[in-house]
């Protein structure tokens, strides 16, 4: 269980996050969508533990976050970081056994390593530098470094949370759907899965629950079909954005692209001037 | 130990048994056995006690402080150029020891003789202390320290003592200037036991102590953030990294000078040939640190005895092509 309760953060005397409450179940994946600078980070941060609200509490499992050390927090929740980078020459192998805590036997280590490395996709290239593979097998390396941390928090009795900042940012669809599914893989396993969003429709797609972040405050939780409404995503977003409905609450986003590649809508009559011209005619 | 360092335990075993065998009286292994046992030529007991083993053994030490130092560094900042003279310790040791050499007939005239030969090392180390302490203290911030400003005030730090160095150097007579030089190229060769001990002790502890945060330096090369979320108490690492590293070195550059490119170099090589995990890499950083100082130690006792050319001229035409070598087949087999 993820629990923020009233959380504001605040750097200097800029607050960017107030009053924000959440809680993710175990076995459960969210995804906090928003607008750029809505504050999804910052929060993200303080679920993390990395960062300390200046105000409200955030608990993992039930205990205070401030109250746990890195080590421990480590056992509780698995963290996958916005592109993520690799300064060494490790194999994919080394990678993902990287985050394991010590407390876990060589013997665990090892299975839970051939196991994520299966999961993730890269059992042929196990022994290859990470610095040599694809975009998206290195991606998918990074996410099994957290997979495999995750396990072993299993493996050591708890129940954890993980945690996925913009996952699927710069992979391509195929390998967007891949990352979301392996967190819904998690959360099947028990974990509290959170996941901050760009993609609207993968969070519909995929997401138990939709938090939808704006200017600092969430303003809407609740299942997909709830929370994406055409008309509270316009004005969240400050764009056109239109919703169909979808099988099994999971509705798909279309954003309106502008009048260039729109079809024209009829009430605009051809060889009419716009009231006002907008600088291209 | 792996069976991957084997070659590399070899090569520091053979440069330390030539380091105690070669010299103007060649002492063989057998006979070394012996004195060392107490039954051999009481000549050899005495090169060999007097001589050839605190060398041996401080040559043990500072590579294995310098190899260590420098891999914990590159480690800590995620960058293969970071060497131990890059935060400051090695400028800081420097303007301790150049002070003592051109200021210290007159500074230190009522000293008594006997505490003489420590003013120098200790006048190093407390240099080294003092200049690491000041860079870390510019690079804390409430929250966390910062990595860039650490190097860049290093940069800053090492500009200054550059500068003092220089005012030094002008002030100083032709004697001084000597020695400041050969100061600067380093050597083992003025090496007593009890300096040898106090140095050992303090470089070989921090550095061994290094070699156990060989995880926390795996894990910061996917981030600091990522290091904190894998359960690392990254300050702390920062901290501690940076507080063994001046010590291990301090000790080192006060008791053999400041003895440039095996804290570049040897992690370097240890990578190359045993991959980038540190519980590997350090020992193999280590063994390959003792070899080269010792390989360069017994080149310059040897190559025209009885002067002996600094030693920090021997680190670099040793260890610059070798470095150059493991580089090229390394790029060749990638190609």
């Amino acid at each position: 269980m993820l629990e923020a309760a009233d959380v504001d953060i605040a750097y200097g005397r800029m607050t960017v996050v107030s009053g924000a409450t959440l809680a993710v179940a175990p076995g459960e994946v969210l995804a906090l969508c928003g607008p750029n600078g809505a504050g999804k980070s910052s929060l993200f941060a303080a679920l993390a533990g990395e960062l300390r609200p200046r105000r409200g509490t955030v608990r993992i499992g039930g205990a205070d976050i401030r109250t746990l050390r890195a080590a421990a927090l480590a056992e509780r929740r698995a963290v996958l970081e916005q592109s993520p980078s690799l300064s060494a020459e490790f194999t994919v192998a080394e990678l993902i056994g990287l985050a394991i805590p010590l407390r876990v036997t060589p013997e665990t280590a090892e299975e839970i390593v051939a196991q994520t490395i299966a999961e993730v996709d890269l059992t042929d290239h196990r022994a290859r530098s990470v610095l040599r593979l694809s975009g998206g097998q290195r991606h998918r390396a990074h996410l099994g470094r957290a997979l495999a941390q995750l396990a072993a928090g299993h493996a050591l009795g708890q129940t954890p949370c993980l945690l996925l900042d913009e996952p699927t940012a710069s992979l391509d669809v195929a390998h967007q759907i891949a990352v979301m599914r392996l967190a819904r893989a998690a959360a099947a396993r028990g974990a509290a899965v959170a996941v901050v969003l760009h993609d609207l429709n993968l969070a519909a797609a995929f997401a138990d629950r939709t938090a939808l972040m704006d200017e600092g405050r969430i303003i809407a939780d609740g299942p997909p079909d709830e929370v994406f409404t055409a008309d509270r995503l316009t004005a969240t977003y400050g764009t056109e954005i239109t919703v169909r409905p979808g099988p099994g609450g999971r509705p798909t986003v279309v954003p309106e692209y502008g009048p260039e590649q729109r079809e024209e809508p009829s009430h605009v009559r051809r060889h009419e001037p716009l009231p006002r011209a907008s600088g291209r005619r | 130990m792996s069976p991957a360092h084997l070659p590399l335990l070899a090569a520091a075993l053979i440069v330390v048994v030539l380091g105690l065998a070669l010299g103007p009286v060649t002492i063989r292994p057998a006979e070394i056995a012996a004195a060392a046992s107490g039954t051999g030529d009481p000549v050899h007991a005495a090169i060999l006690g007097q001589i050839r083993a605190p060398r041996v053994l401080l040559g043990v030490a500072v590579g294995t402080a310098l190899a260590l130092a420098g891999a914990a560094l590159q480690g800590l900042l995620r960058n293969p150029l970071a060497d131990p003279g890059l935060i400051g310790v090695t400028g800081g040791a420097s303007i301790g020891a150049v002070s003592v050499i051109v200021l210290g007939e007159v500074a230190f005239a009522g000293l008594p003789t006997e505490l003489r030969p420590w003013l120098l090392p200790v006048a190093a180390f407390l240099g080294a202390g003092a200049v690491t302490a000041f860079v870390f203290a510019i690079a804390w911030r409430p929250g966390g320290m910062s990595v860039v400003t650490l190097i860049l005030a290093g940069v800053a730090v090492n500009a200054i003592a550059g500068a003092f160095i220089g005012v030094m150097v002008y002030i100083s007579d032709d004697t001084q200037l000597r020695d400041l030089t050969f100061w600067s190229l380093g050597a083992l060769g003025a090496a007593n036991w009890t300096l040898v001990l106090v140095a050992t002790g303090i470089s070989l502890a921090s550095a061994l102590a290094l070699m156990s945060m060989h995880r926390a330096l795996d894990l910061f090369q996917v981030g600091e953030r990522a290091a904190f979320h894998a359960g690392i108490d990254t300050e702390r690492v920062k901290l501690k990294t940076g507080l063994l590293t001046a010590l291990a070195v301090g000790g080192a550059t006060a008791a053999a000078g400041p003895i440039g490119f095996i804290g570049l170099v040897a992690p370097h090589m240890a990578r190359l040939m045993l991959g980038a995990r540190h519980r590997i890499m350090m020992p193999g950083a280590a063994l390959t640190g003792i070899a080269l100082l010792l390989t360069a130690d017994l080149a310059v006792r040897l190559t025209v005895p009885p002067a002996e050319p600094p030693i920090g001229i021997a680190t670099s035409l040793i260890g610059g092509p070798f470095f150059l070598w493991l580089l090229l087949t390394r790029v060749r087999s990638h190609a």
